[in-house]
């Protein structure tokens, strides 16, 4: 059993939009909202994206072979508009190294080092799988956050993206 | 190319908000239709691993445990993990029966040992309707009735990924509900996971 690129590609895009779909309801709040605490997660609505988008870039620069790629620190004040231009820049970045990638470059392993310093292998497609989980893991916390703060929490099922009137 | 449909509407001034922030309301995206199998039965994998982690600890909690309220998803621990069970259930059914209006759910007294049987049965009945499934088979349409007078089209294998994803979701739930009963809260990483089963180098 091996990852696709195609069918990683289709779970990326979901994440893309889920992620997106997570920044604009986020927007609306003040900064008093965005770091008010919850006990869960990353502590509150800003860490919280921002380790999202933190891991997906970490995981991206990983898949390059950058094994000694630190965690940043997620204690920065960042907006929610310059949190979403790192994550487009992100994105961009994956986009475009997607497009030199092949099946048999999923297959290829990777050497990484985690954030508790232990050095590890996996496949690169393994590792794409993962940046997706990481970040669904996360949105659930995030969502939940949104919806204690008061906001309408986007649906992030992926079928709601995908359903079609029958 | 289809037009994403954004889940939240938002009033006029809000759209102008996220507007002048760059965060534009009704993006594009494209969504290749291609999938297969090895991918989607890897994610599955891992899924029923991390389900029975989670499963491994909670059977081990007592019923208030299980049952304590809390205000996130299905507002409780077991509640959440039959939630899990009940849409893998329901979708299983759907593509191998058809579909019919809403889905099955079990009783919110469900004992977890019970829970832990269905799983594996679920799971059995999967990997028999997997083994029949070809590449070609996960662009056929299926059609769901979330409620009565609803329907709505899937590509089967778009239905395939959203089980994974709708598990992954409620799974981070129930972590942080273990955390707060004072359980163990187990990391669900999928590299660490594949690692541990074996599955990666």
């Amino acid at each position: 059993m091996s990852v696709s690129l195609n069918t990683v590609c289709v779970m990326l895009r979901y994440s893309d939009s889920a992620n997106q779909q997570c920044l604009r309801a986020a927007a609306l709040f003040s900064d008093e909202q965005l770091d008010r605490p919850f006990d869960m997660g990353r502590g509150s609505l800003r860490k919280t994206l921002l380790h999202i988008q933190a891991g997906e870039n970490v995981w991206l620069q990983r898949w390059q072979g950058r094994t000694e790629t630190p965690w940043p620190d997620e204690d920065v004040k960042i907006s929610i508009v310059t949190l979403s231009e790192s994550l487009d820049r992100t994105v961009a970045e994956r986009d475009s190294f997607l497009k030199e990638r092949s099946d048999a470059d999923l297959e290829r392993a990777v050497a990484y080092r985690d954030s508790k310093g232990g050095l590890f292998s996996a496949t690169l497609g393994d590792m794409m799988v993962q940046m997706v989980i990481h970040s669904t893991h996360h949105r659930a916390q995030a969502v939940n956050m949104l919806r204690r703060l008061g906001a309408s929490p986007p649906e992030l099922d992926y079928m709601t993206q995908v359903r079609r009137p029958a | 190319m289809r037009i994403e449909r954004p889940t939240v509407e938002y009033a006029a001034e809000e759209r102008a908000t996220l507007a002048a922030a760059g965060l534009i309301v009704g993006k594009s995206i494209e969504s290749p239709a291609v999938f297969d199998m090895d991918t989607i039965r890897r994610y599955y994998r891992y899924s029923d691993a991390a389900t029975d982690r989670l499963m491994n600890i909670a059977t081990g909690l007592r019923d208030d445990a299980l049952d304590r309220a809390f205000e996130m998803g299905l507002g409780s621990l077991r509640r959440t993990m039959l939630h899990i069970r009940d849409a893998e259930c329901g979708w299983l059914k759907n593509w191998t029966e058809g579909s019919t209006p809403g889905f099955e759910t079990l009783p919110d007294t469900t004992d977890l040992a019970e829970l832990n049987e269905l799983f594996a049965v679920t799971r059995e009945r999967r990997e028999t309707f997997f083994s029949a499934t070809a590449a070609d088979d996960l662009q056929r349409p299926i059609v769901a009735q979330p409620r009565e007078g609803m329907m709505l089209r899937f590509r089967l294998g778009e239905v395939m990924l959203h089980v994974c994803t709708h598990g992954t979701h409620h799974r981070a739930q129930a972590v942080n509900m273990l955390r707060h009963v004072g359980a163990e809260a187990p990391a669900l990483d999928y590299v660490v996971l594949m690692y541990e089963l074996g599955s990666a180098p």
